[in-house]
């Protein structure tokens, strides 16, 4: 992989081309891989750092453009920060496996009968408001795998995965059987942003014990009625009529995202669910309320307590 | 490409990259009619958003623009205007 992520960088002829190639690393590698990365840099990544950050405010005073080789450990840099918030002494073992076009499950090996499968639909970028490898430290791989869903480019979740059906509810129906999930002690689904409502609706329909919608849309979003040829919340209210062990639903949201308190309100009205503010007056939670609470230190606790 | 396939472009390329702003406060339609200026910033986005924006608009177009650089811009109709004037 790292010879691979140096060829690609080496190939990139613009500060756009490597900031996509750091863009898809960032939304696929794991903990072991970026610790490895982190390594192959040798002994002169910290003062290479700290030169950055001096031409860093030399070019903030004066002008100027970072320069694409300087990106690359820019890069690094900044998700290794994020990375240590999760304060564990080694990385997470997850290893990455390609279970279809749009699906990718992380695991560490091992008897699956005493583990959780963590479903999570990733929303805008195509991951779970955090780099891959620093949401997955903030996990225990010895106890939890996790079956990351993206979408198609530029079509959302809203119409399932082309590989799996031509619905949602087709996608839905598969998932089961891909992710092997009767294999698993406990199966549970999580959605950030675009991918909080196919969480609801996933977890609803498989009826799974728990899901958790982080920063999740309305069940009155018109691109999604339009795509279900229904309102999303009486979907969902079938779904919760039609169960006989609903799930444990979880609706979080920043504070301050002011569009994402009103679309978990109105989901609370479709189904039985929990509200979970994230913020306060000291703590800015905006739409991303992963941020805040790995800047606190708080997303493990957060998600071993509302989801896992 | 034209002044209407660029705001076209630029419009997918922020759907893309989630700028719920463009649909929140209704920016799309008087953008892609050019009888409404956009100020980028009022876009509300976040450092992900700019560099998803920045590759499309090198993809799409062929023009090279940093995402340091985007905000200095100061508005949609003058990004649409600069990266015509590099074509």
């Amino acid at each position: 992989m790292i010879e691979c992520y140096r060829r690609a960088a080496r190939r990139c002829r613009s500060v756009n081309q490597i900031n996509a190639l750091h863009i898809t690393l960032a939304n696929r590698i794991t903990p072991l891989e970026l610790v490895a990365l982190r390594d192959a840099q040798g002994p002169w990544f910290a003062l290479r750092m700290l030169l950055w950050q001096g031409r860093h405010l030399l070019r903030r005073l004066w002008g100027g453009e970072t320069p694409p080789a300087e990106l690359c450990d820019r890069w690094l840099r900044k998700l290794l920060g994020l990375y240590a918030q999760a304060a564990k002494p080694q990385p997470e073992t997850y290893r990455r496996r390609k279970v279809s076009r749009h699906l990718r499950l992380y695991s560490a090996g091992g008897a699956r009968h005493d583990k959780t499968l963590l479903i999570c639909f990733v929303g805008s970028s195509q991951r779970p408001f955090l780099p891959v490898p620093v949401f997955l430290q903030h996990l225990d791989a010895a106890r939890t795998d996790v079956l990351m869903v993206g979408y198609p480019r530029g079509k959302g979740h809203r119409h399932g995965l082309p590989e799996l059906g031509r619905t949602l509810e087709q996608t839905i129906d598969r998932l089961p059987g891909l992710a092997d999930i009767g294999a698993y002690r406990r199966c549970v689904a999580l959605g950030t942003s675009g991918g909080g409502t196919p969480a609801l609706l996933t977890a609803l329909r498989l009826q799974l014990p728990a899901v958790l919608s982080a920063g999740g849309g309305s069940p009155t979003d018109p691109r999604w009625c339009a795509a279900l040829g229904e309102d999303v919340g009486e979907l969902a209210r079938r779904y919760v009529a039609a169960a006989t062990h609903p799930p444990r639903v979880v609706l979080a949201f920043g504070v301050d995202a002011q569009k994402d308190v009103v679309a978990a309100q109105a989901f609370a009205a479709c189904v039985p669910a929990e509200l979970r503010p994230v913020g306060d007056r000291r703590q800015h939670a905006p739409h991303n309320l992963f941020q805040p609470l790995l800047r606190r230190r708080r997303l493990r606790g957060f998600l071993e307590s509302n989801v896992m | 490409m034209t002044d209407q396939q660029v705001r076209e472009m630029l419009v997918e390329a922020l759907e893309y990259a989630s700028v719920i702003a463009l649909r929140d406060k209704n920016f799309g339609a008087g953008f892609l009619a050019g009888t409404s200026e956009v100020p980028i910033d009022a876009l509300d986005m976040d450092s992900l958003a700019e560099m998803e924006l920045c590759i499309a608009i090198e993809v799409n177009a062929g023009v090279s623009i940093v995402p340091e650089r985007l905000r200095r811009i100061g508005t949609l109709d003058r990004l649409v205007a600069l990266i015509r004037s590099r074509q």
